[in-house]
């Protein structure tokens, strides 16, 4: 699982997106869709055939957002515990007949449950590549600017990028409370007194993110905030754009093809 | 407890998607335009917590706080955990886009409800009452979230994912004490701190 | 033409039921203002800068801009959107994603086109010397250029007056020269709160120092 964030860490490594990658200057608004729409078929995919396909096809596109292998892994961490989990517990618990392929002490393997784990495996990793590749490869601002050309609601989107502003800074309060905490030898161990830091960590923020909210709330107002946080959507659709999209049909067709292929037999 | 993409079938996913749209809705209809910078840093400020781990024994807990969510927000729980959920599965892959439907719907849902059943008698003057509601409101959300979770598994897969469902409700026992005992001391630092966080948020619980 | 540029009379203010901060504060401020106020932790300088531009309500008094007494919310607005405040956490001032998203708000809201509030932004980075900032992000800005930004999303407010709240904390001697060079070209009437004597010496003209609820000019 995602380990502790250390005092002088925040989640955000703008680096990691590479301005000069393909795929960054895609238009997010056609990388948003086409995400969506691979996501969906892969997520309805029931064979094994076209699920290590559409994970090949997710592969494809990392290349062209230029992301390194360590980050990719650590990235792929979380989810592949999940299958790990999966891997531990089905081909042990297949109920229905299965085909015995063996027997770990009284737990009977089955190919059934076998085969069940190495499809989710195959479909969770390809979405999730796919989302690391296309969207990981656009700042959050970026996507949220391209939702709202994409008629997504707008209070949801004005939402969504002040909470994104301001998970930086809230990060910066935590890292602040955790090294005060620290120097007086606080651990976070689940005994009465590492509760007690916990709690008065989560209070401390809420405490500082209502003071904070007033005084931003106040500077917006300010500046004649009535309602839009406005960014920029002066999107336009270029030739690399049209490339992306046929190559994303190309392989959505193949995949769906293959998915559609393999349930007649 | 998130579940990740490629487990679900594309009912289940759909389902999700439908009842979190409508929760969402709902939400954001509660947040008028001079509560939305508080929103928006609440959201910043829960997904910042969600960050703190509890050590138990040799495996490590992490905080959901939906119960707390829920009692502090209402219904606009639902466009807060969307957000911190959809922020998680850009920023670190925890999930994707075809799962962001159900396990809002799994973590939200549960908030709102405890806090309409609660809120009022957790922000009351009443100590022993509230700290009672309020442990419970943390308690009750994540084991409703960990049933939830177990719902949707096996309405995908009602035989071959019993094992993993079970298994996963049982691994959030302990996680529901937590949460609740989390709960519990949160309110009660809140009221001693800044009790003017815990008046009754109109705007939010209408 | 306006005769004043701020006038508080008989304002008084109190945190919830804490002691008041301000019971019977008079203060008129005239339109070719250059000042400092100063004034020890907790002396209420925040709050009154709030106060004047009608971000919290006093309990009692009146508040006059630029020669009219303002009593609503939309006649504190009218005013508020002559006025670029610049915060002391320029973190609180910088909501928008990107530096030139944040320039472009206010004019934005003013009812200009998104063209002329683009070249506004232009114009102001310009202006900071911050060419080239258009599309980089806020939470990447060191605080010196976050401080520069944010008193360029005041100044592209094109306002009539500044008010600054403690603009040097914790910037080096580049930045507060730079600040100092901005604050004096900019040709508006400005209010300042600041501790560094040194800085104010440079841009203030008049100076003020609130005590005990109460203003006295310093000369």
């Amino acid at each position: 699982m995602s380990s502790e964030l250390a005092p002088d860490q925040t989640p955000f490594d703008d680096g990691l997106t590479d301005s000069k990658a393909f795929l960054t200057r895609v238009d997010p608004r056609v990388k948003i869709i086409a995400t969506l729409i691979w996501s969906i078929l892969a997520a309805s995919l029931e064979n094994l055939a076209a699920a290590g396909l559409a994970l090949g096809g997710a592969l494809l596109a990392l290349p062209f957002a230029s992301w390194s292998f360590r980050n990719l892994a650590k990235r792929l961490s979380t989810i592949n515990f999940f299958f790990l989990f999966m891997w531990l517990t089905l081909p042990f618990s297949f109920s229905t007949p299965g085909q015995a392929l063996g027997a770990i002490g009284p737990l009977k393997v089955t190919l059934e449950g076998l085969t069940l784990a190495a499809l989710l495996t195959l479909k969770g990793n390809a979405i999730v590549i796919a989302v690391i590749a296309v969207l990981g490869s656009s700042p959050l601002y970026v996507l949220a600017a391209a939702s709202r050309s994409l008629r997504c609601p707008e209070k949801l989107v004005n939402l969504f990028l002040l909470a994104v502003r301001y998970l930086q800074i809230m990060f910066m309060e935590y890292a602040r409370l955790r090294k005060a905490m620290r120097a007086r030898g606080f651990k976070l161990n689940f005994s009465r007194n590492a509760l007690n830091g916990a709690v008065f960590l989560i209070g401390s923020l809420l405490v500082r993110s209502f003071d904070r909210a007033e005084r931003v709330h106040k500077a917006m107002i300010s500046r004649g905030y009535k309602g839009v946080v406005w960014v920029r959507t002066d999107f336009t659709l270029q030739r690399r754009d049209f490339v992306f999209s046929l190559v994303s049909l190309f392989l959505l067709a193949l995949i769906a093809l293959g998915g559609f292929w393999w349930r007649i037999i | 407890m998130h579940i990740s993409e490629g487990v679900l079938s594309l009912p289940v996913l759909l389902s999700g998607a439908a009842l979190t749209t409508f929760g969402v809705a709902l939400g954001l209809r509660r947040i008028g335009d001079e509560n939305l910078p508080k929103t928006a840093v609440l959201t910043a400020t829960f997904f910042t917590a969600s960050f703190i781990h509890l050590n138990v024994g040799p495996s490590s807990v992490h905080l959901m706080l939906n119960g707390l969510i829920g009692l502090m927000m209402g219904w606009v729980a639902f466009p807060i955990v969307l957000i911190g959920l959809l922020i998680q599965g850009l920023l670190f892959q925890y999930g994707g886009l075809t799962t962001l439907g159900v396990n809002t719907f799994n973590v939200a849902g549960p908030g709102v409800l405890v806090g309409l059943l609660f809120h009022k008698a957790i922000y009351g003057p009443d100590t022993t009452k509230s700290s009672i509601f309020s442990f419970m409101a943390g308690f009750l959300a994540i084991a409703l979230t960990a049933l939830l979770v177990c719902v949707a598994l096996l309405l995908t897969n009602p035989v071959n994912y019993k094992v993993a469902a079970l298994t996963i409700l049982a691994s959030h026992v302990p996680v529901m004490f937590i949460e609740g005992a989390v709960a519990l001391l949160v309110v009660r630092f809140l009221k001693k701190v800044k009790p003017e966080l815990l008046v009754d948020p109109k705007w939010a619980n209408k | 033409m306006a005769d004043y540029l701020v006038k508080l009379s008989h304002v008084a203010f109190a945190y919830g039921n804490r002691p008041p901060i301000f019971s019977d504060l008079n203060l008129e401020l005239e339109t070719n203002l250059k000042a400092g106020l100063i004034g020890g932790n907790g002396s209420g300088k925040s709050t009154l800068l709030q106060i004047i531009t009608g971000l919290i309500k006093p309990k009692a008094g009146e508040i006059g801009l630029f020669g009219k007494i303002r009593r609503t919310e939309a006649d504190f607005r009218e005013g508020r959107l002559q006025i670029g405040f610049v915060f002391q956490d320029s973190n609180d001032q910088l909501f928008c994603p990107t530096v030139g998203d944040d320039l472009a708000f206010g004019p934005l809201n003013l009812g200009k086109s998104r063209a002329e509030a683009d070249q506004i932004a232009l114009e102001t980075l310009a202006l900071l010397r911050l060419e080239g900032f258009r599309d980089r992000a806020t939470y990447g800005l060191s605080d010196g250029e976050k401080k520069l930004v944010a008193i360029g999303s005041a100044l592209a407010m094109r306002p009539k007056f500044l008010i600054l709240d403690e603009p040097t904390n914790c910037l080096d001697d580049e930045t507060r020269d730079r600040v100092i060079e901005i604050l004096l070209a900019c040709g508006l009437p400005y209010l300042i709160v600041a501790h560094d004597k040194n800085f104010l010496e440079k841009v203030a003209r008049q100076r003020f120092r609130l005590k005990n609820g109460q203003i006295e000019a310093l000369t």
